[in-house]
């Protein structure tokens, strides 16, 4: 194998050390010190904005359903409009990681302060506590788990975003050193600046597990009850429609500028154009064609080997292990070594969408299917059931659950994967394309209609997802 | 010897790691007895079953079936297990057919036969919901009815009704004795409940605790219709309860 295309493990050893001595800690440096501003920054803002929700209703009836809605859009399609406000400089990194870290921390801890057990709520108020002693012994305890469920979410999803941002547009951190080597062909640079983002995600997880054992010692209610988010539509309009209403003013009176933030009609005239010449759909169509078909190739593999590894302890015991360190690795960082290999048309997006829904298919098959209930192993057993009708009438729908979040997680992940794709090869059609090039020309409308379009698809997927799960795996319902 | 037994057990140990549970266990059943295990907790009642079924080796010792050695699960033994164990993603008929999947009947044969063990279970009209709709008593029902629905030779019940409230465990054990008589399945149930036992068995074996051991084999020659207010009824529960707690 040349260098150029697989470099030995000596090579790669070497370049390592190299590295070591010239700028490799320095720019990991720089990458998890950004990580941490944005994700301090974005718990402090995301923990207040969770709680003004979760205490203060009207708040929550006016600001919810549109942060909701914007929460629908995914953080890669915001790359490009941040990258037009910010430029392409730590402004953005910042921007980019508070996004990501605002949404976890404030949704999960919020839905677990709506959703404090009956049952306690009930000896508060027979113990008189005060509102103070209310928040102190029963909320914070209650939100507590779930806040730091945001957390661990919001900093591995800050730390991927963060990666695909430099992998993007920097010129210094881990993924700029990756991109770096990438174009200088020098793929041993890449395969250690992969393995330094593999190793900081172990070691991301392995911190916050530990520090979620020593946080939260009690057991956790079984999952049931989750507080419903109430919508009244008229209360839930009146934000958006202000804002719109002082977005719209202030490009046609010109206080706010006009290359950055174009008028909303702008945004709707370009949205009908982009729809009556077919520039959309045909992007729209590119997009979705490869999302399907990297999609079902990674959900296929995802579901036989998760099946496979799971049954056959033994082959599963030589592959496991090694799936599980390469999960730690920050999807995007596949991308320069994908291109170098696969190359940069649409075999590459389509390899690399593939990758991006194997993982949770494959971990969420896998996990379920091991730890399926064993009493119902032993009635098959006892009953004879073997072969296929085991595995249709046992094993199957036994990790049904497990196997549909996966679904749906890889059907996300296969979106967003075509979307971080486009971004990295722009060259092709496609609506990530279309954002990313539309960024380069500061063409506002058409960035703003690329991230309704995601979000869009996004929601739907999801909602599919869900719908699917929710019919799969109908008998767990009481009535 | 005119009738050999159908099950025997010949010096069965059993020990996890280094806790014996049972020790040289010896019993012989004949063909159609009801035989009862009683015993307190942890006497290894349940671990004989799930050996004769052959879910789990014996350490050591032979469990004879029809002469020959269990090494495994057979068709010709089945076990209803203290939790119903129904699969939740499947409705009631279909749990039942379950027992079915290694007959060589018909589609149609077999759900003729399911509904007719509904009927006998009297779920009829709960063939075509889902477990989680059950009641405990309904969905041990339906574990009875999948266990006995391929009619195997042996039948073992480990503490069926063990969860279940006082007003449905005596229907249910009315049931199990009409099936038993019915069908002439040797038949083996665990229990904790005195009165279970005797008003069920032919033969009541009572273990001692770890290593499990027989203490007394009391056989039951009441009538079939027993009366739990019978002075000999009473008698033989007392007896027997003397034998589980007075063993020190």
């Amino acid at each position: 194998m040349p260098i150029q295309i697989l470099p030995g493990p000596f090579d790669v050893a070497n370049t390592a050390l190299s590295l070591i001595k010239n700028n490799l800690f320095s720019q990991w440096g720089f990458s998890l010190q950004y990580l941490a501003m944005g994700l301090i920054s974005g718990t402090v803002a995301g923990t207040l904005l969770g709680a003004l929700f979760g205490l203060v209703p009207a708040a929550a009836q006016r600001g919810e359903p549109l942060f909701y809605t914007l929460a629908q859009i995914p953080t890669l399609a915001w790359i490009p409009l941040f990258m037009v406000v910010f430029g392409i400089g730590d402004g953005l990194k910042l921007a980019v990681i508070i996004k990501t870290t605002l949404i976890p921390v404030t949704i999960n801890p919020r839905q677990a302060v709506s959703s404090v057990p009956l049952t306690l709520s009930e000896v508060a108020k027979v113990m008189r506590f005060t509102r103070w002693q209310k928040l102190r012994w029963v909320v914070i305890p209650s939100a507590l788990p779930d806040w730091f469920t945001g957390l661990r979410l919001a900093l591995s999803q800050g730390w991927v975003s963060l990666i695909v941002v430099e992998l993007l547009a920097s010129s210094k951190g881990i993924g700029y050193l990756m991109v770096w080597g990438r174009q200088m062909f020098q793929m041993d640079i890449v395969f250690v600046t992969i393995f330094v983002i593999g190793l900081s995600g172990m070691l991301m997880e392995w911190v916050t597990t530990r520090a979620y054992r020593r946080l939260v010692f009690w057991p956790l209610p079984s999952v049931g009850h989750r507080a419903q988010i109430t919508t009244s539509g008229w209360r839930a309009l009146q934000l958006p429609v202000l804002l719109l209403f002082i977005w719209q003013c202030g490009s046609q009176w010109g206080w706010l500028d006009n290359t950055l933030f174009s008028s909303p009609f702008a945004v709707v005239l370009r949205f009908i154009s982009g729809i009556t010449n077919g520039e959309f759909e045909a992007a729209m169509f590119a997009s979705l064609k490869r999302a399907i078909i990297g999609g079902f190739a990674g959900i296929t593999a995802g579901l036989f080997f998760g099946l496979l590894f799971a049954l056959r302890k033994r082959t599963g015991e030589i592959f496991t292990p090694t799936l599980n360190i390469l999960r730690h690795i920050a999807l995007f960082a596949w991308l320069p070594l994908l291109t170098a290999w696969v190359g940069n048309g649409d075999e590459g997006k389509i390899v690399f969408i593939a990758l991006a829904s194997f993982f949770p298919m494959f971990f969420n098959t896998h996990q379920s299917v091991t730890h399926r209930n064993l009493q119902l192993d032993e009635v098959a057993r006892v009953l004879g059931i073997s072969g296929q009708l085991r595995l249709r009438k046992l094993i199957i729908p036994g990790a049904a659950v497990g196997i549909f979040s996966g679904l749906r997680l890889a059907l996300i992940y296969a979106w967003l994967g075509n979307i971080g794709a486009e971004y990295f090869m722009s060259s092709g059609t496609g609506i990530g394309s279309l954002m990313f090039n539309a960024q380069q020309l500061l063409d506002m409308p058409t960035i703003i209609c690329g991230m309704v379009l995601t979000g869009v698809t996004g929601a739907l997927l999801d909602k599919a997802g869900r719908l699917l799960e929710l019919h799969a795996t109908r008998w767990r319902n009481k009535d | 010897m005119n009738t050999l037994p159908l099950i025997s057990f010949r010096n069965v140990c059993k020990s996890w790691n280094q806790v014996t549970v049972l020790q040289n266990f010896n019993l012989d059943i004949t063909s159609g007895e009801l035989v009862v295990l009683v015993g307190s907790s942890g006497c290894g009642k349940s671990t004989l079953l799930r050996m004769l079924v052959g879910l789990e080796p014996a350490s050591s010792g032979d469990i004879l079936v029809s002469g020959k050695t269990v090494s495994g699960v057979g068709n010709e033994r089945g076990i209803i297990f203290q939790e119903p164990r129904l699969f939740p993603w499947l409705t009631v008929t279909e749990n039942v057919l379950l027992g079915l999947a290694n007959s060589p009947l018909s589609g149609s044969e077999k759900n003729r036969l399911a509904l007719n063990m509904l009927e006998r279970v009297q779920l009829t009209d709960f063939a075509n919901v889902f477990p989680s709709q059950l009641s405990g008593g309904m969905a041990q029902r339906v574990a009875i009815a999948r266990g006995i629905i391929a009619h195997p030779q042996i039948l073992m019940l480990d503490e069926p009704f063990g969860a279940l409230d006082a007003l449905t465990r005596h229907t249910l054990q009315q049931q199990l004795l009409e099936l038993h008589l019915s069908t002439g399945s040797t038949t083996l149930l665990v229990t904790h409940d005195v009165e279970e036992a005797v008003a069920l068995a032919d033969r009541v074996i009572v273990l001692s605790p770890r290593p499990g051991r027989i203490r007394e084999e009391v056989k039951i020659t009441l009538p079939h219709t027993r009366h739990r207010d019978d002075i000999a009824f009473i008698d033989l529960c007392r007896h027997i309860r003397h034998l589980i707690t007075d063993v020190l």
